[in-house]
């Protein structure tokens, strides 16, 4: 595995006061990283606790809310192929327009809209991200929005403390907004997939399309392309 | 600058390497959750999914007893009936 030339391309035009800002949110992510993967033993202990890992079971079971940011997430595994161990699947919680939802104290947290599926992250046994990819509609349910709508939302997909999981919220804050380019790219090649079909709207149930659109990633690799970028610019 | 490479490369060094999953809830947790891989939703209001979980068969009905909510969200206890 390399590092990511997309994202080396994105970082090399970008400005300087952007690639401070990625190199906080990656200084954020790996530092939170290692601090689950100390107290816990690895990101995805942090979710499991220790217990056995069932097949499509949930973990934490019932997922990690932001309910004040509307965005969820959680950890499971069923997918068994060399080196992803289970994935991370990211809600957010979104009209069909796209727009934010608030919840209301004292009335249920979903009355008429689902979260909304943005993108998956592979990691591997250690936990150790490997891979982002998408999903089908039939997969997770919730709204289909384009990749631009989609984008609106994950640059607002953000987690606070949320108790118990402080160290993993702050490692996806982090991760997203580092690997923004990449996800962006992986969201328009998902809809240019599904623009192929003859009709769409019956492609979004069709079992036979699952996954989307996937990327390879080496984070390690793409650490050292972003330092290197940050040092060449004196930063 | 520390390298963050090499942070990372620690971190994983002393990282538990968790076993392979095992086979799960033969209905693959969608009584619970409506899709395959859909978030936790209708566990937030009583959890009664929860509960249930893997037990699904022999409970049917109990969603909409509690609080209607499993049936509200993906139709789950209609679908066991047949499952």
């Amino acid at each position: 595995m390399t590092k990511s030339l997309l994202l080396q391309r994105s970082w090399r035009t970008a400005s300087a006061d952007q690639i401070t800002r990625v190199l906080g949110d990656a200084q954020a992510s790996v530092t939170a990283f290692a601090d689950a993967t100390a107290v816990h033993g690895s990101l995805i202990q942090s979710w499991v606790g220790g217990q056995e890992v069932l097949a499509y079971e949930h973990y934490p079971a019932d997922d990690i809310v932001d309910a004040r940011r509307g965005a969820q997430f959680y950890y499971h595994a069923h997918r068994d192929s060399d080196p992803e161990h289970g994935h991370l699947h990211l809600f957010w919680h979104a009209t069909a327009s796209g727009r934010r939802r608030y919840f209301q104290p004292g009335k249920p947290r979903w009355n008429r809209t689902e979260p909304t599926h943005l993108f998956a992250i592979s990691l591997d046994a250690r936990g150790l991200p490997v891979a982002l990819f998408t999903v089908n509609q039939w997969v997770t349910d919730g709204h289909w929005l384009n990749a631009s709508t989609t984008m609106a939302c994950v640059d607002r997909f953000a987690l606070d403390a949320v108790p118990g999981h402080e160290a993993s919220c702050r490692w996806l804050t982090g991760f997203v907004r580092l690997y923004r380019p990449l996800i962006n790219e992986l969201l328009i090649q998902r809809d240019q997939r599904m623009a192929l079909r003859s009709d769409p709207t019956k492609a979004l149930r069709d079992h036979r399309l699952e996954v989307l659109s996937q990327k390879p990633i080496d984070w390690m690799a793409d650490m050292d392309a972003l330092q290197a970028e940050a040092s060449r610019r004196g930063l | 600058m520390n390298s963050l490479s090499q942070t990372l490369a620690k971190a994983l060094a002393g990282a538990v390497v968790t076993a392979s999953a095992l086979g799960g809830c033969a209905m693959a947790c969608r009584a619970c959750t409506g899709s395959k891989c859909g978030a936790k939703s209708s566990m937030q209001k009583c959890g009664a999914c929860k509960a249930k979980c893997g037990a699904c068969k022999a409970k049917c009905g109990a969603c909409k007893a509690k609080c209607g909510a499993c049936k509200a969200k993906c139709g789950a206890c209609k679908a066991k009936q047949t499952w």
